[in-house]
């Protein structure tokens, strides 16, 4: 099965060599977890390193924010553009989801146009001020991905969790039940230190790394870390030493010389 | 001000006369892949939707903006006509700087009538 290498150092090793190609990958995190981030080197190593032209579809930020952020990365954005490589699009989640339904709509014929095999959808949140019954938010988010996977393109989607710290009140199964694979980034506090935490919850169709692994935004991007050791409750953002460790830091040494 | 060509100068005189027209021409200048409705773009640039309506028509009647009907809701977008485009990125450009586009406009108005 074709996978798509997100290019991100350590992530395509925890998708077992990236996402399945037409695939909807979900990212969820507070806010500064680096979801965007990600989800603009996704694209952008998409375009550079593999060849393949993609599309940002925005809901919120306005194009000179993602070309400022990403040129902290030396990701020149702005310049894909020019070169047909790259679109950045801004809408609205109504109008996204009834012109890709439309024969010849305006984001169908741009995707079209440049031959863009991935997208960044930042954020799949806003989906929720379309409706507040839960039954057609599911329905029109499904209808949604399905529509884009069905051009050919694999997702990067991000989603908002309100809590900072610690889990989120109600994940959203239904979020999960629409896309293919699930991933949480989080803050995570250890001896006053915040670090950043990623799971890989579920990858439809595939083996994943199981670990909760440590990531950083660095000047070349985001790069996953090892995995967190000698802690547990990593996810509730404030771990504790693993009960075998926290023993072994209070009395190992003194038991050993004793 | 700087030197402007005749073409610019109309543009600016006879389709963006008003500072309002100038907010939503430099924010699809500056979003030049933005489809949405009346409301939202009237978030984006700051004004009242009222107004904004008015503008956006008028915009869309001098082939500046299109307007595209999204099962049943009505989305503008930036013309594709690469003319206007260049004369949009030449306004841009002459107006840089600028304060107040009344006073460009009536500094230009001026100089015609001289």
């Amino acid at each position: 099965m074709k996978r798509v290498k997100t290019g991100v150092r350590g992530l395509d090793e925890m998708l077992n060599g990236g996402f399945l190609s037409r695939t909807a990958n979900l990212f969820e995190g507070a806010p500064g977890t680096g979801k965007t981030t990600l989800g603009m080197q996704f694209i952008y190593n998409g375009i550079v390193h593999y060849n393949e032209p993609g599309i940002i579809l925005t809901f919120e930020e306005f194009p000179q924010q993602y070309y400022r952020d990403a040129m902290t990365f030396n990701w020149d954005l702005s310049r894909l553009e020019k070169q047909n490589k790259l679109r950045i699009v801004m809408t609205s989640p109504e109008i996204s989801r009834l012109d890709l339904q439309m024969v010849k709509g305006r984001i169908s014929r741009m995707i079209a146009e440049i031959g863009a095999q991935r997208m960044l959808v930042d954020s799949l949140s806003y989906f929720e001020r379309i409706t507040p019954d839960p039954v057609e938010l599911r329905q029109t988010i499904y209808n949604f991905v399905n529509s884009l996977k069905g051009m050919g393109l694999t997702l990067f989607l991000t989603r908002e969790s309100p809590a900072l710290l610690g889990e989120t009140p109600g994940l959203k199964e239904d979020w999960a039940f629409a896309v293919d694979s699930y991933s949480l980034l989080r803050y995570v506090e250890i001896n006053s230190i915040v670090h950043k935490a990623i799971l890989i919850l579920k990858l439809r169709g595939s083996d994943h790394a199981k670990d909760i692994r440590q990531f950083e935004i660095t000047p070349n991007g985001v790069q996953v870390r090892s995995k967190f050791k000698g802690q547990a409750g990593i996810m509730s953002g404030a771990p504790r030493p693993k009960p075998e460790d926290a023993f072994m830091e209070a009395f190992g040494t003194q038991r050993m010389k004793g | 001000m700087a030197e402007w060509e005749f073409e610019v100068k109309r543009f600016l005189i006879d389709k963006v006369n008003t500072k309002l027209k100038w907010d939503i021409v430099r924010f699809f200048h500056h979003n030049p892949y933005l489809i949405d409705t009346l409301e939202n773009i009237a978030l984006y640039v700051g004004w009242q939707q009222a107004s904004v309506q008015g503008a956006l028509d008028e915009l869309a009647q001098n082939g500046i903006l299109e307007i595209q009907d999204v099962a049943g809701l009505k989305a503008y977008t930036l013309s594709t006509s690469d003319q206007t485009l260049a004369l949009i990125g030449q306004l841009t450009k002459n107006l840089q700087g600028e304060r107040s586009i009344e006073d460009v406009i009536r500094s230009i108005r001026q100089g015609e009538t001289e």
